[in-house]
Order: C-alpha cells, then structure tokens, then sequence
C-alpha cells in the first residue's frame, strides 16, 4: 500500500512551508511515529511524523525548498 | 504551571536548559526567563555566513549560537529580557502565537506600555519591535519563546550583521529586519530596572503567587552536557548552515555544513586553493592556513573571500 505525505497545514493561515531538513532518507524503513522531516512556516519549526510503518520510497523536495500546503513531499510504500 | 528561575548569562546553558525542559519536563506547563551576555542568536535552518559579518564577528569575540525555533537573526545583551513558555499542544487544538503573545502583552499594557501584536509574532509599540517569536513543535509539546527589548544596545547589532558585496546563493531562511525600539523609553515610570521589569512580568503572568520548580543537580549534569555536546560546538552553530555558494567578480566558494568543497580564486596560487579545500570557512581558520604562504598579504587575501 502507498501512502503519499504531503506538506501538512499547521496552522490556520498557513499556505506554505519550508521542508527544512529530512530525518529519514529515500530508502529508509519508517515507523509509526518517527519523524520524517521538519518543516519551518511562520518562525515555527515543527517535526512531521510518519503515520505508517513502511518504506520511504521516493522523496520529491530537497532541504530548503518552499513547498505549498498539501503538496506530495514523499512516499510510503508498507505491506499492508 | 510553573515558573523556572535561570540565573546564568550564558547563551549555550540558557538555551541547553530550554530544549532539556521542552524534552524532559511533561508533566506540566513552564515559564523561563533569562538574560545572555552579549551574543548573536540564529534561528534553526539559517546560514550564518549569509547573517553576519564573520570576520567583525570572529574578532570580536562575540558569542553565536543556534536556536532550535525558527525565524531570523537576533542579537542579545543583558538589556533583553527572553522568556519561554513550554506547554503541552494538542493535535486536535493546536496552540498557536497568540497563546503565549497575549499574556506578555496584557502584562505590558498593566505596565502602561501601548503593546499591540504586530505580523503573526511580534510585539510592536506603534511601527517599532519590543519582541520578536519564534517555536519548535515536537511530539505534542510546543517551546514558544521570545525577546523583550528591555534596555538593549541596538548598536552592536548593526555592526556585526551581514554587509558584503558578494553575491550568497542558498536556500536557507533569511532574517526580515525590522525597526526597533526599548520597552524602558516608553515606560511612564523610567526608573524602572531590569529587575522591577522581570518582578512585574511574573507577578502579571501568576496572579496568585508563582510556582516554582527548581532544577536538581541531575538535571544541570544532564544540561551541561547537553549544552558541551551540542549548542557550544561549532557543529551545531556554524556547520549546520546549509550549502551555499559565495562569488564576486571570479571568485567562488562552495560550502558544504562550513566546509569548503570548491574553490575558484584567481588571486590565489594552486597550493593555496588546496589547501583550503575541505578546511572549515572562518576567518581565523583561513588567516591561520594562509599566513605561511602570503605573509603579511594573508589579511588582504582573506578579505576578499567573505
């Protein structure tokens, strides 16, 4: 199963957002709950978790890139 | 929530308590507030390089440090009172700025100060910055913190940001400069210190009395350590710029996290670009690597590649 990761809204006026720094890297196994990337938007820097168990098959953004509100960041592929 | 009193000028301690707290102390809600000698503070993903000027920076000595929140680049001294709040932040009901700006805010109008929130998260006196926000969200606890412009030197803080004519290309977050202005100008009575300030914004923020919570000895071994490991290193500080390129007129510089990884300058020998591949981009270190080839030119050189 795939599960696509977007850039989240985290805040009510958020539209988008700098996908800061990847923790985990293309070809890494994720669980639930590690943290994936964080993103700067408005002076916050958040950590965005994964919500599967699986493979981080594809990335799309580099380190820096402004990315705009439910955008595909990167993909999860899991067995289930 | 509970008040954690900060007695250190030490920016690298002071910021190593608060990230200890934001990860350790869950069980509640907490207030810091502490002072730092003179310093530079980055936020989280910027380039220092592309911040400040480095060789002003290097010779004076001054202190620069990283935060783990984001925003741009802030000079402290103890004229500039930074308070924390680190509270629990639920998913379905995000905290946001206005949580934590308010309270400060409603203690600064009871101190006859005209406060009013300003862009998402700063706190202005009609057109000019008293304080400037930033968070770190992890898990589901948030650090919010910011400065109080109190009775700071503002003058410093020019002398020692960024002024060059070479061209930085990178993709970090950039600071936005804003005016600013001292809360103690504004202040009906003038006589006001550091001190009374602190004493009045506490007793705004617990209007039944504080409560306080003391760190134990465990806790400052644990800080120490966390402050030698990581915000005193220049790893964190200056290694975590992210890569960037430097030119003017032919000369360019590639930067990988403070490493040079290419070097075009036409002033320079061969001997000298090698030598400088793979070293750390600071002005001491390049003065240092320089000197046995150029002598007494090194400086002229050196200058030119900042």
């Amino acid at each position: 199963m795939k599960q696509v990761i977007t850039m989240p809204k985290l805040s009510a006026d958020m539209k988008k957002g700098v996908l800061a720094a990847w923790a985990k890297q293309k070809g890494d196994t994720v669980k639930k709950g590690d943290v994936l990337y964080e993103v700067e938007a408005a002076k916050v820097v958040s950590e965005v978790e994964a919500t599967v168990d699986g493979v981080l098959t594809e990335v799309y953004f580099e380190e820096g890139d402004e990315v705009d509100v439910d955008t595909p960041v990167a993909l999860i592929c899991s067995e289930q | 929530m509970k008040y954690i009193e900060l007695n250190s000028d030490d920016i690298f301690l002071n910021l190593a308590t608060e990230e200890y707290v934001f990860h350790h102390f869950t069980d509640d809600s907490y207030l810091l507030l502490y002072k730092n000698d003179n310093a530079i503070v980055l936020g989280k993903y910027q380039n220092i390089y592309q911040e400040i000027n480095v060789p002003a920076a290097e010779i004076s000595g001054i202190k620069v440090a990283r935060r783990i929140t984001g925003g741009g680049t802030v000079f402290h001294d103890s004229g500039n009172l930074n308070y924390s709040f680190i509270a629990e932040n639920e998913k379905a009901r995000p905290l946001c700025y206005d949580d934590f700006l308010f309270p400060v805010i409603d203690a600064l109008r009871a101190m006859g100060i005209d406060a009013q929130k300003r862009n998402a998260c700063d706190i202005a006196i009609g057109d000019l910055k008293i304080s400037g926000n930033a968070q770190s969200v992890r898990g589901n606890r948030v650090l919010h913190h910011g400065t109080l412009l109190f009775d700071a030197d503002m003058e410093k803080l020019h002398r020692l940001l960024k002024v060059t004519d070479a061209v930085i290309e990178s993709k970090a977050v950039a600071s936005v400069p804003s005016p600013v202005t001292n809360i103690r100008k504004h202040l009906k009575d003038t006589s006001m210190t550091m001190t009374d300030f602190q004493s009045a914004l506490l007793s705004h923020i617990f209007p039944s009395g504080i409560s306080y919570r003391k760190l134990t000895e465990e806790d400052m071994q644990q800080i120490r350590h966390l402050r030698d490991e990581k915000y005193h290193t220049w790893e964190w500080n200056w290694g975590k710029s992210p890569r960037f390129t430097i030119h003017r007129d032919n000369m360019e510089l590639s930067i990988e996290h403070g490493i040079i990884t290419h070097c075009h300058v036409p002033a320079i020998s061969s001997e000298a670009t090698d030598a400088l591949l793979g070293q750390r981009y600071g002005y001491q270190n390049l003065l240092r690597i320089l000197s046995p080839i150029y002598g007494k030119d090194t400086e002229t050189i050196v200058n030119q590649l900042f």
